[in-house]
């Protein structure tokens, strides 16, 4: 065991064969699990579950499994694991789907269905004044579970696949899903134009982030990117490729692990939104030199992950045009999720969706087909009001034929700045219907019987 | 060494090959001779054929053949045969060398590459010939072979096909044979059983044996270059001298130069009544078995989703690829139309052959691209077939889209009043010996036939009630269950079977306008 003790972050980069070996060398070198839980500590595991589908959209199991048995090494009283997810799914419907709960019963460790059971804090709680000082982040702390603010110890354990807004899936990002959905949607509801000539969309997420990190520490971060998702992701998408790198990152900091790992993956950290404005607003630690980093070395790594799309375009679903204008982030990731989610789950309806333009952003260019017009976000909207594929002209009468112009009617708006996923797939369902859209009637119907309604409030 | 029976008609084969070759007239040839290795009686000329045209394109398409017989620990060399062939495949002459002429320390079954490029140099200089190929086989084998050839004549269809497979399989898990340059024939089967460790040939002709409906079939393979017409009669528990009979279309007085596809249907039927005679396109056949034969382990699901498509399209090329007499009631447009006012649109001149396979890549999204699957097959009713009272239990592991391991755990007696707390328990003592495992799927033998008769060999019939009577079962506890409980089994389960079937056709059907 490496004797560690240093002020200074710790992250350790571990090769190994398996996941399970890079997490035991790499806790050995941070000097063993008792550096980071005691005896009778009450412990909850923040793993990554987006969606109620298989690895790698969320954590490695096998990977918890073997933290959990480092734990009750270590003696703790009790251990907790969950997550919100990252789309509108309740925890309950996850469990129901993947059949968590029950399998984590069997090791002793308590599945936490974060929706029902626990509540969130009330607002008559008693907050220290002089520890959250700005009104926002009394805020945020009371959206936060009671249970995960309870606890003794948080360990972190994500799963690295690439992000569109953040290069990769760092810990901090998971760390946000320890807020539910609903307060996790940053939604605008006027000044539209300014949101997106200022980029507003990923500044505030990326503050609301840092301002959750100032409230929640993890104790442990692990970022695993034994395997991880590159060309599409952070779901598994049709065009996503799972490529195995050996490595796993351990850390007692979430940022100073989140850096070394961008670092690790081939990204510049300097152009990470989060990371520039961790570095703008001090968070420590301040910069690369202030991180005390073991195991493999970062130079001869070359993981280099293929990053996402950055240009809707390069998305190419199948008879679906992309008209974009000056957009923002937050259009950006939703538009990049639909056409992802669209071209995995649906490449027959696609087929059937005859010629469909999709207007994104600000002045996006007029479509030469004036059918199946797509306006995403109030942006688009806006913008488009006075275009010409608004009037379509169509020829009346019987004897004496004429031309008049009418409302066109094969044009369907998704509200919401930036739309929501669910609306999106909600309209484009009643746009075309269920005869056009066969697969994505079978999803409503599987979903439906799922009764996720039910769990979701 | 090999039973005179087989030497002599091997013998017998050799020399038609040959009066074929000087050009003899064709017509003069009307003895019959049996298949190696099978008690089937054919034509000389068809043998001739077969080796013309199938030989070449599945073992190899080069000149001159060695076979070499080796003791069973491959120290000796027992035996040397060398076939002429002048036409590629089509062996003309047998000669026996002497054993010497391979030198055995320049001779290896581990090195088979090696060992070819010496026989081949060591052949060319005594003998001035250039073999393509060297087949080794082991003292063994010809004894497995001596031992079935004997009661071959005997067997019925049935035991006829099982003992052939049990033969193969045996030579290639306990390499008794080998061919250098290996054929991919070859490698897919040695990659084939290897990867499928406790699956057997046998069982996979069981499995479709007993699926299938048992009519008399007609089979025609045709080619412009060489046809040859299979009838089939599955039924019958006689010797397959009976059940199988090949014929060449002079045989039956057809030229199938100067007819169109309907017509050589028409005649067939003509010749053999009251049978289903189906007329299937040789190349298209070889296209897909060679495209099989391509295939690396462990397969990635994007090389199967291809194959998937190409082996769809087939199914769809009805009266391009394949033609069936007399043809199915479905591929009737006004029978179609009166079932598409029934709501059902069944056209399987439109199966959606390339948006089924992609159904391959949804099944990454609920298991994930590393996932551990557990089947169960289980056999409800072992009192009313007791041969098959096993259930057997596979883990399948896959990792970054394709299986990569399969385990056969041993798990307890599965309870049959509560399945569900069962597996249950089953995913969760699996897991921990094996790791998380992501779903525990108990499946009955009886739904697996009921699935494989009702969607895939009566794929052309309608049959609404029987197809609903699938989707029942499936929706029964009995036959089939789950844990976790996938989003498609509760669909299935809480859903109305005609509401299930009219969800699900639009993607397996694509749309058709009138």
């Amino acid at each position: 065991m490496t004797k560690v003790d240093s002020k200074k972050p710790l992250v350790v980069v571990m090769k190994g064969d398996t996941p399970q070996e890079c997490l035991i060398n790499g806790l050995d070198k941070l000097g063993g699990i008792s550096k980071f839980i005691k005896k009778d500590d009450v412990v909850f595991l923040k793993t990554t579950l987006r969606l109620p589908f298989g690895f790698p959209n969320n954590s490695n199991i096998d990977l918890v499994d073997k933290i959990i048995l480092e734990c009750k090494k270590a003696e703790v009283k009790k251990i907790f694991i969950g997550a919100y997810s990252s789309l509108d799914f309740s925890t309950k419907s996850i469990d129901l789907i993947l059949g968590l709960s029950s399998y984590f019963e069997n090791k002793g460790v308590e599945f936490v269905n974060l929706d029902e059971r626990y509540e969130l804090v009330s607002n008559d709680i008693k907050i220290d004044e002089n520890e959250y000082s700005n009104e926002k982040i009394k805020d945020l702390r009371n959206q936060i579970p009671e249970l995960i603010l309870n606890v003794d110890k948080i360990i972190l354990i994500n799963q690295i696949n690439i992000h569109p807004l953040f290069m990769c899936d760092l810990s901090l990002l998971n760390l946000y899903s320890i807020l539910p959905p609903k307060f996790q949607k940053i939604n605008y509801t006027h000044n539209f134009k300014e949101i997106v000539q200022n980029n507003q969309y990923i500044k505030d997420l990326v503050l609301k982030i840092i301002d959750l990190y100032s409230i929640v520490k993890p104790t442990l971060v692990i970022n695993d990117i034994f395997y991880a998702l590159e060309k599409a992701g952070p779901f598994i998408y049709k065009d996503s490729k799972l490529k195995k790198n050996n490595i796993l990152i351990v850390g007692n900091d979430a940022l100073a692990t989140d850096i070394i790992t961008l670092k690790s993956l081939g990204f510049d950290i300097e152009k990470n939104p989060l990371i520039l404005e961790c570095k703008k607003q001090a968070v420590n630690p301040n910069n690369f030199d202030d991180i005390k980093c073991y195991g493999e070395d970062l130079d001869e790594l070359d993981l280099n992950l293929i990053p996402c799309y950055s240009n809707l375009d390069q998305i190419r679903a199948q008879n679906i045009t992309i008209h974009s204008g000056e957009y923002c982030s937050g259009c950006y990731h939703k538009a990049y999720e639909l056409l992802n989610f669209i071209k995995t789950l649906l490449p027959k309806d696609l087929k059937y969706l005859k010629e469909c333009s999709l207007l994104i952003g600000l002045n996006p260019p007029e479509p030469m087909n004036k059918k199946n017009i797509l306006l995403f976000g109030e942006c688009a909207k806006i913008a488009t009001q006075n275009y010409d594929f608004h009037k379509v002209s169509k020829i009346k009468g019987f004897r004496k034929k004429k031309e008049i112009q009418v409302q066109n009617k094969a044009i369907f708006k998704i509200d919401g700045c930036p739309p929501s996923l669910k609306d999106s797939f909600c309209k484009i369902y009643d746009y075309f219907g269920k005869k056009n859209l066969p697969e994505l009637n079978l999803i409503y119907k599987l979903l439906d019987s799922l009764d996720i309604s039910k769990y979701n409030k | 060494m090999i039973n005179e029976k087989f030497l002599n008609n091997w013998l017998k084969i050799l020399n038609y090959n040959n009066k074929i070759n000087e050009s003899l007239e064709i017509d003069e040839i009307t003895e019959k001779i049996t298949i190696p290795f099978t008690p089937i009686d054919v034509n000389a000329l068809l043998i001739y054929n077969f080796f013309k045209y199938l030989y070449p394109e599945i073992i190899n398409d080069q000149q001159n053949v060695l076979d070499i017989i080796i003791s069973n620990d491959k120290e000796k060399i027992l035996d040397t045969i060398l076939y002429e062939t002048k036409e590629p495949g089509v062996p003309i002459s047998y000669e026996k060398l002497n054993t010497n002429i391979i030198k055995s320390r320049k001779f290896s079954t581990e090195n088979l590459e090696e060992s070819f490029f010496n026989v081949q140099k060591r052949v060319l200089k005594k003998k001035e010939l250039r073999i393509s190929h060297i087949r080794i086989f082991k003292e063994e084998f010809i004894e497995i072979l001596n031992k079935y050839l004997k009661k071959s004549d005997d067997l019925s269809f049935h035991e006829f096909f099982i003992s052939l497979l049990e033969i193969i399989d045996k030579s290639i898990r306990e390499k008794l044979f080998f061919i250098s340059p290996k054929p991919n024939l070859l490698s897919f089967l040695e990659d084939f059983l290897q990867f499928f460790n406790n699956f057997h040939l046998s069982t996979i002709f069981e499995l479709l044996f007993r699926n299938i409906s048992k009519d008399n079939y007609v089979i025609i393979f045709y080619s412009r270059a060489f046809s040859f017409i299979v009838k089939l009669n599955i039924k019958s528990t006689k010797k397959v001298k009976n059940c199988i009979k090949i014929f060449n279309p002079r045989d039956l007085e057809i030229e199938f130069d100067k007819l169109d596809k309907h017509e050589i249907l028409k005649k067939v039927n003509m010749k053999f009544k009251n049978n289903l005679i189906y007329l299937i396109e040789q190349g298209q056949i070889l296209r897909i078995l060679n495209e099989l034969f391509e295939f690396e382990f462990p397969i990635q699901k994007e090389k199967l989703n291809l194959f998937l498509q190409k082996l769809l399209f087939q199914f769809r090329s009805f009266q391009s690829n394949w033609y069936r007499h007399p043809p199915p009631k479905m591929y009737r447009a006004f029978y179609r139309f009166l079932i598409r006012l029934l709501g059902f649109n069944y056209n399987l001149k439109k199966i959606s052959h390339w948006a089924i396979p992609e159904l391959l890549y949804k099944s990454d999204l609920i298991f994930g691209m590393n996932s551990k699957i557990v089947l169960i097959l289980y056999n409800l009713n072992p009192e009313k077939d007791p041969e098959k009272k096993n259930n057997v239990v596979i883990l399948l592991e896959t990792e970054n889209n394709a299986v990569t391991n399969i385990y056969y755990p041993s798990i307890d007696t599965l309870e049959e009043k509560n399945t569900k707390i069962s597996i249950k328990t089953i995913r969760n003592e699996l897991s921990t010996e094996y790791g998380y495992i992501n779903i525990v799927i108990k499946i009955d033998k009886f739904l697996i036939d009921l699935i494989i008769q009702n969607f895939i060999f009566k794929f052309t019939k309608f049959q609404l009630f029987s197809k609903l009577k699938t989707i029942r079962a499936i929706k029964n506890e009995k036959y089939l269950s789950m844990y976790p409980e996938m989003p498609i089994y509760k669909f299935i389960k809480k859903s109305n079977s005609l509401k299930i079937f009219k969800t699900i056709l639009p993607i397996l059907i694509d749309k058709h306008e009138f």
